[in-house]
């Protein structure tokens, strides 16, 4: 498959690995101190309350203090939001959330700045806390925002819902749950920033995207936007956690106020506390289907909060809507969702987002419908499931490359569904039950046509000793996008890797590519890349006296002549070209967005449940992604058992807890578990590597569909050794403990 | 305010330090060996492990003058002469590098299982390895790496 290539398709090792391995390479967290002060932050005791005044006198009198920022220090905007500007950098008026900024003291020592934080005497008139969406939309529930406390609602409807009902003959109708989660990047949010002679900032931080990082910026520091020079690149984990700003605003305001480079580094504990999470989410849905397996209804509300601050909010609730039905066809249809803000935990972007919370649903209930009718799950699932050319539910048209049916029909190959009896058999005590469950998800690549544009633009540089450098803003957290834009550079001009240099992440030097997330890199900058590189060829053919068609690219240059030839024939600015790309949007248009591209996926768990403690462990799972033409397989891999991991963390363990008191109980890795080794199941991937037409190469986005379908079949696994529904997450020792003691029958399957 | 004395990846140094102060402080600040990084700070993550007399250790948990006399190797100072250790070319190798954040420390707490356990099998270097916190790779190919190394070490 590989042999018309040169670079794509090869296992190659990450190009920043030798770095990363050897301890010298430098996150913004790591970068040499000299002279510089240290920020310790002020966050309230409470979640909910007006501001009266802010004491900074006993701060001020510690020796080391040289100032406290506040609210007043903001030159600019006091406000932030990736969708809207709602979010203060420090807290003027109500503090809305614990995590909220109320002061920053700066001293010349983190010790320093940390004990005379606590000193600053901050007074303030609770209000009343609302803590669930249910109660902040409940009538005459206290306000968050002026405008109340509704941040979006969104629906659509198609047909007869309540016809098609009445005409099933089977129908479930269930309610999940699903929790917040915590992103638990490793590299908690830190940085530093130093003011320009002449105004402005430059700042070093790690960031999803930079660029918006320095727009916001321009406009908190009220200064022109390349008066901030943003740093963004590169990430220790980012998972859509790091794509709003984290403490730049507070940092650049802080720099400005004080004159002098400042830094602030986050604990675990203040990581958890400010940072957005996944977002909780309630779901009602009802499916209705013929004795035959036809679906014919479904049913979906959607309930879910952003939080204290609109955040990603808005786009995870149309997110969530868009997947609602899975890649299922539905002839009726009816969705809506709310989404209330709440005193809680800030929400937003994380890896799948929407996406995540009613998969779990959909695939649980398709299960659950099929077990109804007496049918197989798979053979249910691909008779019902979107097919090339075909509208989808809701009546759109994606992209031709539509691989539901194909993933779904891969899956039934793999050794542990086909042998799902004797996996069943195999538990080695009498207490502990086996069983496999699966799932299927589609993931939209990209933001879709919800709320931004969404483009990208990248250029090439030909250098004078025949190597290239390619540049885009796109930051690497770890997914490995730097290497897998090379790799398309280096096969588009058939060099050898090495020749490639990549440069990203540095607002103002680079050309905008837009946020890093939404699985869209390798697609939309993939292609921007290579528009760059084919103008590149183009000059170089017309430098030859041939045109691109003839020119034979070979290992070290064109035509015969190396590329430090072709930089000498080449006209100066003929050197350098920037390439652009686009999503293509669907002609329809609805309340939330949708995608045209969409990534396939499909998983089987095998499943063990220890009886007597209630334990749940997965021993096995394989994943087949049909995300286009694979670029570099062992990235690839890297994705899908990392996704793979991180959606057992989210099905079995993982509940960031904000129960009654917001501050939550959740403060480090002490109470929230995310997957160590020894929890890891054996993991196997199989690519379907069928080509996204529309893609760089074919390829499309793998980033986030290997997160989304492990709770549904683990959970669906569960129900297969026990018989035990589970619809809430993360699926509790003790609830799963109480429904095997209640339910004592079914165990002996 | 202390003086301590001690071998750092080799090389005999000394420093003045707080009581109080922390090993990955010192490290980290004084001696710029940013490669042990922080993420808990609670003994919880392992992204700080360093090798104290050949044993994997929290530097996080480590008080500074807890190395007075003692012989400590960082993630700086496995690679010899340009050439990089047998685990930390088993982690390119093998794609267990993603953000890499936990890197370091993973590859320090390798390097204590293998100093101790040249041979040790999957279930050993789950259990060695289970304490260190990864959220990027999922730990399949950071267990293979482990494996590789040793393999390679051994022939
Ligand atoms: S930072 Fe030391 S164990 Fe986490
Ligand atoms: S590679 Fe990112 S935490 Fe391990």
């Amino acid at each position: 498959m590989t042999g018309e290539f040169t670079s794509i398709g090869k296992r190659v090792p990450r190009s920043d690995g030798r770095q990363k391995a050897t301890g010298a390479f430098r996150y913004m967290t790591d970068i040499p101190r000299e002279d510089r002060l240290y920020g310790a932050l002020v966050h309230p005791r409470c979640s909910h309350a007006l501001v009266d005044g802010i004491d900074v006198s006993g701060a001020l009198a510690c020796p080391g203090v040289v100032r406290v920022v506040t609210a007043k220090d903001v030159p600019g905007l006091n406000r932030h939001g990736l969708i809207w500007k709602d979010q203060p950098v420090f807290c003027d008026r109500v503090v809305r959330y614990s995590g909220d900024t109320l002061a920053d003291v700066i001293a010349v020592t983190p010790e320093i700045a940390l004990r005379a934080a606590a000193l600053v005497r901050v007074s303030l008139s609770p209000l009343p806390e609302v803590l669930t969406p249910e109660e902040a939309l409940a009538q005459g529930a206290p306000a968050i925002h002026d405008g109340g406390n509704l941040a979006a609602e969104y629906s659509f409807a198609k047909g007869d819902v309540a016809d098609a009902f009445s005409r099933s003959d089977v129908i479930v109708e269930e309610t999940f749950l699903t929790p917040y989660q915590e992103h638990a990047y490793l590299e908690t949010e830190g940085g530093a920033a130093r003011p320009l002679p002449g105004g402005g900032v430059e700042i070093w931080e790690g960031c999803q995207n930079g660029i918006r990082a320095a727009r916001d910026l321009a406009l908190i520091l009220n200064v022109p936007e390349e008066r901030v020079i943003v740093h963004s690149h590169p990430l220790g984990g980012g998972f859509g956690g790091k794509d709003d700003l984290t403490l730049q605003g507070i940092l650049a305001v802080c720099a400005h106020a004080c004159g002098k480079p400042v830094q602030i580094d986050f604990s675990r504990e203040e990581s958890f506390l400010v940072s957005p999470k996944r977002m909780p989410m309630k779901i009602r849905m009802k499916m209705g289907a013929t004795w035959e397996g036809k679906l014919l209804a479904i049913s979906v509300h959607l309930l879910g909060t952003c939080g204290a601050y609109a955040c990603y909010g808005p786009a995870i609730m149309s997110l969530a809507l868009e997947h609602a039905c899975g890649f299922y066809l539905f002839p009726h249809v009816e969705v809506a969702g709310e989404l209330g803000y709440t005193n809680n935990s800030l929400v937003s972007a994380f890896r799948g987002f929407g996406n995540v919370q009613v998969n779990f649903a959909v695939e649980s209930m398709m299960d659950m419908v099929a077990e109804k009718l007496g049918m197989d799950p798979v053979a249910f699932r691909r008779m019902n499931a979107l097919r090339p050319g075909v509208r989808t539910s809701y009546g759109y048209l994606t992209s031709p490359s539509v691989y539901a049916d194909g993933v779904l029909g891969k899956l039934e190959e793999t050794e542990l569904w086909r042998d799902r009896e004797s996996f069943r058999q195999s538990a080695p005590k009498p207490w502990l039950k086996r069983g496999v469950g699966m799932a299927a998800c589609f993931q939209g690549v990209g933001l879709g046509n919800h709320c931004f544009p969404d483009s990208a633009r990248a250029r090439v540089d030909l250098r004078e000793d025949g190597t290239f450098l390619i540049a885009f803003s796109n930051e690497d957290m770890g997914q490995g996008n730097v290497t897998t834009l090379q790799m398309m550079a280096a096969e588009s001009l058939k060099v050898p890797l090495s020749r490639i240099e990549a440069v990203c992440g540095i607002s103002g030097q680079v050309p905008e590519s837009g946020a890093t997330t939404a699985s869209k890199t390798t697609y939309l900058t993939g292609k921007a890349v290579l528009g760059a590189t084919e103008k590149l060829l183009a000059a170089a053919g017309k430098a030859l006296g041939c045109g691109r068609d003839d020119l034979v690219l070979d290992d070290g240059g064109a035509n015969g002549r190396p590329w430090s030839e072709i930089y000498a024939l080449l006209p100066p600015g003929e050197r350098s070209w920037e390439g652009s790309s686009e999503f293509q949007y669907v002609e329809e248009r609805y309340d939330f967005g949708v995608h045209y591209v969409y990534a396939y996926l499909s998983q089987v768990a095998g499943v063990e449940v220890n009886t007597l403690t209630g334990e749940v462990r997965v021993l096995k799972t394989e994943m087949i992604p049909a995300s286009g033409r694979v670029i570099n397989p062992l990235g690839f891999e890297g994705q899908c058992e990392g996704g793979a991991v991180m959606g057992m963390g989210y099905a079995l363990h993982e509940d960031f807890s904000v129960p009654g008191n917001p501050r939550g109980i959740t403060r480090n890795f002490q109470t929230y578990l995310i997957p160590t080794m020894a929890d890891m199941p054996d993991i196997a991937v199989t690519a379907m590597e069928e080509s996204e037409v529309t893609g760089p190469f074919g390829a499309s986005g793998i980033g986030e569909s290997v997160a989304v379908t492990g709770s549904a079949a683990i959970m669906n696994g569960v129900f297969d050794a026990v018989g035990i529904r589970i619809r809430e997450l993360p699926c509790s020792r003790e609830t799963l403990l109480r429904e095997i003691n209640g339910n004592n029958k079914k165990t002996e399957r | 305010m202390l003086h301590i004395r001690f071998n750092l990846n080799g090389k005999d140094v000394d420093a003045d330090i707080h009581e109080g102060t922390r090993a990955i402080d010192l490290l980290r600040d004084t001696f710029e060996l940013t490669g042990t990084k922080e993420s808990c700070g609670q003994g919880e993550c392992g992204s700080c492990t360093i090798l104290l007399d050949d044993e994997a250790i929290h530097s996080c948990l480590l008080l500074a003058a807890q190395m007075e006399g003692c012989r400590v190797v960082t993630i700086e100072g496995l690679e010899k002469e340009g050439e990089l250790d047998a685990l930390q070319q088993a982690f390119l190798d093998a794609g267990a590098i993603q953000c890499g954040y936990c890197t370091p420390g993973m590859i320090m707490a390798a390097k204590g299982l293998l100093l101790h356990n040249p041979a040790p099998t999957a279930e050993e270097i789950r259990d060695a390895m289970a304490g260190n916190l990864c959220r990027c790779t999922g730990y399949k190919k950071i267990g293979e790496a482990v494996s590789l190394a040793a393999d390679r070490q051994r022939n």
